[in-house]
């Protein structure tokens, strides 16, 4: 079953690609210098501008389903099986452009053009999946783009017209959105088969490498044996991917577990939902499940990263990156989530307070573990999520807070639970100030009290994102928003 | 008028097609030429430093490497300043800043070049660094020595004696990051005759030519400067540019092979100059009613390793420092200072916003102490038509009074600001703020000798155009205004012309596209060349509709329109564009011409710091709104309103654009946008994850921009007005509606508070803080 050297297969627009592709290849450097589509830009590397967004197209169950990717993160070799729609592949010559291509040019809302490729395959694939988009989905499926020049006024008066001209043609969306090629790539994708393992060792052994794409735990657990002390998990990549474009780090052996459908699963199991270990953002928030027994994960969900990260980005993975700053994992923590560590022998469950050690450090044995599931118990009482950054949207948390409190029938605090992140090496919980909080009755001087002991509880450094006396006080005043937003 | 962005019938973008379908090449896009190598740089790691010693031995060895450069392999100079002789293109002796290149790789694949930096071995002796403009000052760290820039007015200390009031203070802006998507980058691709074309990411082809030839040692007609269009530059590659395509040059020369050096995100942030902090210290005198009578004002920035443009930025702070108000008193100094920081350069507005946020600052000021809105303030203060600015120049069509009054009417002011103080009564972890900044902007570029451009015009025998100019297209769509300019003049479809590439064998001595000035300088030069050939057609016309039977014909009574030729008195006869084209070739009449444009009438003595610096100015005045959380110091963005006067506009899709474009990076600047150098003189945000730019979010979801379009005396081509810069300013009404917003927090009026800028969410706590205090000290 371990086959070496074996090519990928994949459509880029209406080319068929098949291509031997080393493993350290993103699908932007593919597309740009292998397949000469320079439309798609390198801006930042590192998927906060999303000039590289390219869409990606596959079969999800019966439907095909295309996806806004930040190119600079995707390796190439998970391109497999997939249709790659960049900007070059929608207009069907100069005279028929796209009708997206044409509004962006009659609302002048094209200046230098660099973000422009990447501003319209978000558009696309917003409109691909949602042909007739809210004011807000508009904003969540273009909040992944930066543009310096515009100032986005005109792009986004050429979005509502575009789901004006969606609507006003409802009978013939597919022939609006999507080139006329696309039905026959999506037949011509129903037959290829799931790819193998790939392995490719690049011409420079110093720069490493193997990619294996394993579509089952047991051959994961079997790839992990072999290559001990070498591989690295590649889940979503968002954050992996980032430091081998920046640090230049690259790990010998890459193991993919987002093929892998054992951990692709949401189901509800002892008044908890079990969420598998390559189940995406984008997944959460789309999942009814979620929506009825846990919806402040979705509330929060749309607070974080870009469309393009979500899309790809898993819970598991935001877990074990293990940043201190992780909203998820500080939303996790405050609901008292547990981990299922599992191994080729053995699994066992950890709860997250016990996960995180130190910076960067967790109870993961990353030579023989993955996380296989999170387990997220269903609250109850008054909960509430907050975040702090200096952009306010698709920005990472200076310190960000998770609150949850149960009042019994006479207003006094039964249960409470504050997790925080941002102030301390890991997430983190303030166990002084929900101490203290228990069996309290609510007023003006116990939540002061309360919010001055939770300052009081965590000593939090100062780095670019803020200094220590902002984030003391943003402990502070957190608390204290969190009773504010009970009040209402 | 909450959503103004139409469908306009103004010209589109006329790159657009290629920009939409993701085929227009910017540098790097091309397919590469065979056997191009890769450039990366390794930098100094020191804010200032000795070089003992630089040892390349082991990088030279490395498979794939081709070459290892040092200074030692420069052939010409190694000289790449341009206002001073200041910068070495790599130090031989002694490092400057952090990300100052030192040694350059050229290797067969950029991961080896970067791979084989580690490889390189650099002593340094650590020298003692300064990194502020307090350090500098106490040190005397200047570019030129005994260099104090002066422009004053009236009698400043008899202005102090008459005021009733006197104020002082101080005032600080930080650094910004251009933030243009595309890094800088050069091609540099040897010739066949000891030439060198650069294809260089560069707002001016010219110094780039010149400083190249210089550290090549050869003629400035050995090297060709091309560029097609810029992935946004807004000044960041003025000057920053030429570093990069002089080692791209130099690599070339020595390995006789196409070069690429791109940079990195991190790299580019690391490495290259930002938009200068500045310290401001202000004396201002004023009456009852808030009218100024003495103004003084000191301006430092932080001009980091090289003079690069500090001075001429420094220059145009101080001209900007009166802003939109008449001083009968100024007295307005400056200094740049050195210190060991990436030289920080040209930045969209070129010093303004720092001397305008320092006045803009002090009106606020006086409206706190006299307990006056901030807007009566500005408006006793404005200037009127032919009152003289500090500097002498006569202002012409001052138009602040009626655009304050159409902004009042449009956002019906008096009831917005009872809504926001009803908002604040009600609510406490809430509160709402207006700010309000108007813009004078000077058009023209202070150095006076650069106020000229050359365009060459060829019409080919079927009626089609090639043109070319001086300007670079980097999104501001010079091209499209200047071809605009070039179809109205012939009377011709805008799609009969193609602008060309800027590129220094057809537009020689190309100054930089700066200044706002691209679209007027050009768009006359163009037009001028437009005329002449249409001289040349109107005669060949004329004989032309008498053979076609018309008798009653002359030069005078000709029109050019839709592509057609005729005499108004008999529009029934007419000439098809192409045709006349056509037979004018065979007539041997020459279908090409070369257009040049100097600003007429403008003038600056340095020694009096007197004179006409400006052809004319933009005028203009926004309001912002917004709501501060007093719990997170974060704030959302209400409103925006912008009253902006245009002149006529070549293209209103166009100025729309920059508007919101330039309110969109002004607002960042003063709100979210934060650069600071670690004690080691390191930038720490050096990503996008790190340094935030606006994003979709911070829209607000009433933005509303009016074109105040009016015929006025002073203006350019076509009777428009330049647009590029401008409008920056009005981003800072954002800082101001935060301070108002935190202000109302206060219990006692006269008590002072510092709300840091750019107000970000920590800066905006702090302040609530700090009124906390004074409030709680009080109670």
């Amino acid at each position: 079953m371990l086959r070496q050297g074996l090519c990928v297969d994949f459509i880029v627009n209406n080319q068929r690609v098949t291509k031997t592709i080393a493993p350290n290849t993103t699908t932007l450097q593919l597309i740009r210098e292998q397949l000469g589509l320079t439309g798609s830009k390198e801006v930042c590397a590192e998927g906060d501008c999303g000039a590289c967004t390219i869409a990606l197209g596959k079969w999800e169950t019966d439907k095909f389903v295309y996806r806004a990717i930040n190119s600079c993160l995707l390796p190439a070799v998970r391109l497999h099986g997939c249709h790659v729609i960049t900007v070059e592949g929608l207009a069907k010559s100069r005279d028929q452009l796209h009708p997206f291509q044409k509004l962006m040019l009659e609302y002048h809302a094209v200046q230098c053009g660099y973000c422009t490729p990447g501003m319209i395959m978000s558009l696309f694939c917003l409109f691909a999946n949602n042909p007739i988009p809210s004011e807000a989905e508009i904003l969540a499926g273009l909040e992944g783009n930066l543009c310096r020049c515009t100032g986005y006024h005109a792009i986004i008066a050429a979005a509502r017209e575009m789901a004006q001209f969606v609507s006003a043609n409802k009978n013939k969306i597919n022939q609006l959105l999507f080139p006329d090629y696309v039905l026959e790539v999506w037949q011509q994708l129903k037959n290829v088969k799931n790819i193998e393992f790939v392995s490719i060792t690049t011409p420079n052994p110093e720069i490493l490498q193997k990619y294996y794409l394993p579509q089952t735990l047991a051959e994961m657990f079997t790839l992990i044996e072999q290559h001990r002390d070498q591989f690295k998990i590649i889940n979503g990549g968002t954050d992996l991917m980032v430091s081998v474009n920046l640090q230049q780090i690259y790990p010998k052996v890459f193991i993919d577990i987002s093929q892998i459908s054992e951990l692709n699963f949401i189901k509800e199991k002892n008044e908890a939902v079990v969420i598998g270990g390559n189940v995406t953002f984008h997944q959460l928030q789309k999942a009814k499940l979620i929506a009825e027994k846990i919806p402040i994960l979705q509330q929060m969900i749309s607070r974080m990263a870009s469309q393009q990260i979500r899309n790809i980005a898993t819970l598991a993975g935001n877990i074990a990156n293990a940043s201190p700053v992780a909203d998820m994992a500080c939303v996790l923590l405050g609901l008292g989530a547990k981990l299922i560590l599992q191994s080729k022998e053995s699994a066992r469950e950890v709860v997250l307070e016990e996960f995180y050690h130190d910076y960067k450090v967790t109870a993961l044995d990353t030579n023989q573990e993955i996380i296989s599931k999170i387990m997220v118990p269903i609250a109850s009482g008054f909960y509430n999520f907050e975040k702090s950054s200096k952009r306010g949207a698709v920005d990472i948390s200076t310190a960000n807070s998770m609150f949850n409190l149960v009042l019994d029938g006479k207003g006094v605090v039964k249960y409470c639970r504050i997790a925080f992140g941002g102030v301390a090496k890991f997430p983190i919980l303030a166990k002084q100030c929900s101490d203290y909080l228990k069996g309290k009755k609510l007023d003006a001087d116990v939540i002061n009290e309360a919010a001055k002991i939770a300052m009081q509880e965590f000593t939090p450094i100062s780095d670019v994102r803020g200094s220590h006396g902002y984030r003391s006080l943003l402990i502070r005043n957190h608390i204290i928003k969190h009773f504010a937003r009970m009040r209402i | 008028m909450t959503n103004v962005v139409t469908k306009q019938q103004n010209p589109q973008h006329l790159s657009g097609i290629p920009l939409v379908t993701g085929y227009a090449e910017f540098i790097g896009d091309a397919n590469k030429p065979q056997g191009m190598l890769y450039a990366k740089v390794l930098i100094s790691p020191y804010a200032h430093a000795k070089i003992l010693n630089i040892d390349v031995s082991e990088a030279k060895k490395f498979s794939g490497v081709v070459a290892v450069v040092t200074a030692a392999d420069i052939p010409g100079a190694n000289q790449i300043g341009h206002t001073l002789l200041d910068e070495p293109l790599l130090p031989s002796t002694e490092v400057m800043h952090v990300g100052q290149p030192v040694v350059m790789v050229v290797a067969s694949t950029p991961k080896i070049a970067r791979e084989v930096l580690k490889l390189i071995k650099v002593e340094y002796e650590i020298l003692p660094a300064i990194l502020t403009i307090e350090d500098a000052l106490a040190a005397k760290s200047f570019y030129v020595e005994n260099h104090y820039p002066k422009m004053e007015c009236g009698d400043i200390e008899q202005g102090f004696k008459e005021a009733e009031h006197i104020v002082e203070g101080e005032v600080e802006t930080g650094a910004q990051e251009h933030a243009y998507l595309e890094t800088q980058r050069c091609w540099a691709i040897p010739g066949d005759d000891n030439n060198i074309n650069l294809y260089s990411a560069t707002q001016s082809t010219a110094e780039v030519q010149e400083i190249a030839a210089r550290v090549l040692g050869i003629a400035s007609k050995d090297v060709t400067v091309d560029v097609k269009r810029l992935g946004g530059a807004f000044g960041g590659k003025e000057r920053t540019a030429t570093l990069w395509a002089c080692l791209a040059a130099l690599a070339a020369y020595k390995t006789k092979k196409p070069i690429e050096i791109k940079l990195d995100r991190y790299e580019d942030i690391s490495f290259t100059g930002k938009r200068h902090p500045f310290k401001a210290k202000y004396k201002v005198g004023f009456n009852a009613d808030g009218k100024i009578i003495a103004y003084q004002v000191f301006l430092a920035s932080n001009g980091g390793a090289f003079a690069d443009l500090s001075l001429p930025i420094l220059e145009r702070s101080m001209f900007h420092a009166d802003n939109a108000y008449y001083l009968p008193n100024a007295r307005i100094t400056g200094v740049a200072c050195k210190t060991n920081l990436p030289p920080n350069t040209a930045f969209r507005g070129f010093g303004a916003p720092q001397g305008i946020f320092t006045i803009e600052s002090v009106i606020e000021k006086i409206s706190e102490y006299l307990q006056l809105d901030s807007v009566k303030v500005r408006e006793v203060n404005l200037y009127q038509e032919n009152q003289k600015t500090p500097y002498g120049q006569q202002v012409c069509d001052a138009s602040h009074t009626e655009l304050f009054a159409r902004l009042k009417e449009q956002t019906q002011y008096e009831k917005l600001l009872a809504e926001v103080t009803e908002f604040n009564r009600t609510n406490t972890l809430l509160k709402r703020g207006i700010g309000v900044v108007p813009v004078k902007f000077g058009i023209s570029f202070t150095a006076s000798f650069l106020n000229q451009a050359s365009a060459l015009l060829w019409i080919y025998t079927d009626g089609t155009i090639s043109l070319s100019h001086g300007g670079v297209e980097m999104g501001q769509e010079v091209n499209t205004k200047v071809a605009q300019v070039v179809a109205r003049e012939l009377g011709i479809n805008i799609n009969r012309i193609r602008v060309e590439s800027s590129n220094t064998k057809r537009t020689g001595n190309a100054s930089p596209t700066a200044a706002s000035t691209g679209a007027d300088m050009n768009g006359y030069a163009a037009l001028n060349a437009a005329k002449q050939i249409k001289t040349r057609l109107a005669e060949q016309a004329v004989k032309l509709l008498i053979e076609k039977g018309l008798n009653n014909v002359d030069v005078e009574h000709l029109e050019f329109a839709n592509d057609k030729i005729y005499d108004v008195r008999n529009p029934k006869v007419m000439l098809d564009f192409a045709e006349l084209v056509h037979h004018v070739y065979f007539e041997r009449v020459a279908l090409g011409a070369h257009g040049f444009y100097k600003t007429p009438g403008i003038y600056f003595d340095r020694e009096k710091g007197e004179g006409h610096p400006f052809y004319y100015y933009v005028f203009g005045v926004a309001l912002a709104q917004v709501e501060v959380d007093v719990l997170t110091g974060a704030h959302k963005l209400l409103k925006v309103h912008i009253v902006h006067e245009n002149a006529r506009s070549l293209n209103q899709d166009i100025d729309h654009g920059q508007i919101s474009g330039a309110f969109f990076q002004g607002y960042g600047y003063c709100t979210m946008e934060e650069q600071k150098p670690d004690a080691q003189g390191r930038y720490m945000a050096t990503t996008f994850s790190t340094y935030k730019i606006p994003t979709f979010h911070q829209l607000p979801k009433d933005f509303a921009i009016e074109l105040y379009e009016r015929d006025r005396k002073c203006a350019s081509v076509f009777g428009s007005k330049a647009i590029g810069e401008p409008p920056f300013i009005y981003g800072l009404a954002a800082y101001f509606a935060i301070k108002y917003a935190i202000t109302t927090l206060q219990k006692d009026k006269t008590k002072t508070f510092t709300l840091r800028m750019p107000a970000t969410p920590e800066a905006v706590l702090l302040a609530v803080e700090e009124i906390k205090k004074g409030n709680w000290d009080q109670s």
